[in-house]
């Protein structure tokens, strides 16, 4: 059972600001990035599916049980109403012609093709680490996000532990205890995303 | 050398490297996050105030039994119709000296801060606030005196208020700006009201208002006009142009943008909203190129202007701003290119 979160939908519902405050900060984002994936990264399409999600699932946290994470249960409403807009975009049949015939057109290819690749790499080694970074950040946004706001701390800003501690506000004791559950959190959910942090141990 | 060392430490090395590969986590834009966040805190907030409605109609039926149960319904009726309909309001940015008080308590000035009916927000010279309220964003400028009503209500008794809104979700109330001269209520629109001890004065940079004056008389704007009531009732009214020196105060104080991973176009929309200018893509191309041109870095603490100058210095397009209402982008001749 997820307690956690089972109190945050309970402050919810009893109409607890700072409950709504911390939910939609916390959940929003993840969502968001979540359906950006879904939707060819059109940032418009994610906002109306997830906020049609998110005032789907404010509606009906009453039948939230615990029984799964919250981000989990927020993510079925979501997959649904993907599912509702992508029935709706194959309805419109004239418009995605119309964006075949837009890539196909040769003067929109060259001109595409003439915009400068990233100076890092090769468009393979490109799209490599573009995956590669979508499959991190869909393995952190799994996480509970305290979880993943440690690991990032950590590894992205490269603080030390006692840094963390105070930003946290908790003990560098805790800090390290918080660290090692989020990095075996994080190897079991990249152990589907991603192998190769999966085989760590 | 690799093979000797503790397996666990290898695991954490990879996580390090994974991440800090991966970069932070892209974040939403935080205008369309503020729309986002105002249309589920309304829907939140519905959803709250029925579930207190179903709870009290059960107690009083299982209290009262089948006589009661009429009561309760009539009760539950009239208490439908008492609720506030809209969400107060929050805090989203301040800048210079602000002052907030609600029932004459002085309240913590932070982003998110929760601004009930019946909170008074005051600026200075150097002060401005972004804040919403229910499904609508508003920017208070210098020298402004703001009361948060209830039911979506706002009281602008000194100042300048700046009024961003989308289509009122059905059931809910529009915003309604009131003033000593009169009361202004939107249709899904842009607009300022600025007021002084002479007069009013609304101006709207897109869609329509409803502006009601004192003594009752109506008069509909819609883009481009502006009306002005002064303090003995007359009214005069005139065009306005949608961009310019009378809406540079509200560049002051906008919603965060983060640009890093995203596409140029949102970038271009964002400013041409801002700024109240069509975009205009000049060429065979260009809207498509402006769409698949990724931004990385940050616009934070930037006016639109300066970020426009920052952000179009690291693409290969040129602009124009040249043309009065028109923001012009074009991919660059060819002479340029090679040049």
């Amino acid at each position: 059972m997820h307690e956690e979160d089972r109190k945050l939908v309970s402050r919810l519902m009893s109409r607890d600001t700072a409950a709504f405050n911390e939910f939609f900060a916390d959940y929003f984002p993840r969502l968001f990035r979540f359906t950006l994936r879904r939707v060819n990264d059109d940032p418009e399409a994610a906002r109306d599916i997830v906020q049609a999600a998110l005032t789907r699932g404010v509606r009906r946290l009453e039948t939230y049980r615990g029984e799964a994470s919250l981000f989990t249960w927020l993510c079925q409403i979501t997959r649904r109403e993907l599912s509702d807009h992508l029935s709706r975009l194959r309805r419109e049949q004239t418009y995605v012609h119309r964006l075949v015939e837009l890539e196909d057109d040769p003067h929109s290819r060259a001109i595409l093709e003439s915009i400068p690749a990233d100076a890092s790499g090769e468009p393979d080694a490109v799209a490599h680490r573009d995956d590669l970074a979508a499959r991190v950040h869909a393995a952190l946004d799994y996480l509970p996000s305290h979880y993943a706001r440690v690991l990032e701390l950590k590894y992205l800003e490269d603080l030390s532990m006692e840094a963390i501690a105070t930003r946290l506000g908790v003990s560098v004791i805790a800090v390290q205890s918080l660290l090692a559950r989020a990095r075996q959190a994080f190897r079991d959910v990249g152990s589907t995303l991603l192998p190769s942090a999966g085989g760590a141990q | 050398m690799t093979s000797e060392r503790d397996p666990r430490t290898q695991g954490h090395d990879q996580i390090a490297r994974l991440i800090a590969e991966a970069g932070p986590r892209p974040a939403p834009a935080a205008p369309l996050e503020q729309q986002v966040r105002t249309a589920v805190e309304q829907a939140w907030q519905q959803a709250t105030a029925q579930r207190r409605l179903r709870r009290g109609a059960r107690w009083v039926a299982a209290a009262a039994g089948l006589a009661a149960l009429t009561a309760g319904l009539l009760w539950v009726s009239l208490h439908r119709r008492a609720l506030p309909r809209a969400a107060d309001a929050t805090l989203v940015a301040v800048r210079g000296d602000v002052t907030v008080r609600a029932r004459h308590e002085q309240r913590l000035i932070a982003a998110g801060t929760h601004l009930p009916a019946g909170t008074t927000v005051q600026t200075t010279s150097n002060g401005f606030v972004l804040m919403s309220v229910a499904a609508d964003s508003m920017r208070l400028g210098p020298d402004s005196r703001l009361r948060i009503g209830p039911g979506g209500q706002v009281r602008l008794t000194a100042g300048r208020i700046y009024v961003e809104t989308s289509e009122p979700a059905r059931g809910a109330p529009p915003l309604i700006v009131k003033t000593p001269f009169g009361r202004v209520s939107h249709l899904g629109t842009q607009f300022q009201v600025q007021v002084n001890s002479a007069s009013m004065a609304v101006s709207v940079r897109s869609g329509q208002v409803r502006v009601r004056d004192a003594s009752g008389q109506e008069q509909h704007l819609t883009t481009g006009q502006e009306v002005e009531v002064l303090r003995g009732g007359q009214v005069q009214r005139r065009a306005v142009s949608p961009y310019g020196a009378q809406w540079a105060w509200v560049d002051a104080l906008v919603p965060d943008l983060p640009i890093d991973g995203r596409p140029l176009s949102a970038f271009l929309d964002w400013y041409a909203h801002e700024m109240g200018l069509r975009l205009v893509l000049v060429g065979p191309g260009t809207a498509m190129a402006v769409r698949h041109t990724r931004l990385s870095g940050s616009i934070a603490g930037l006016t639109p202007s300066q970020a426009l100058v920052a952000v179009m210095a690291t693409t290969r397009f040129e602009y124009d701003t040249t043309v009065p209402g028109e923001l012009r982008i074009r991919m660059p001749s060819p002479t340029s290119r090679g040049s």
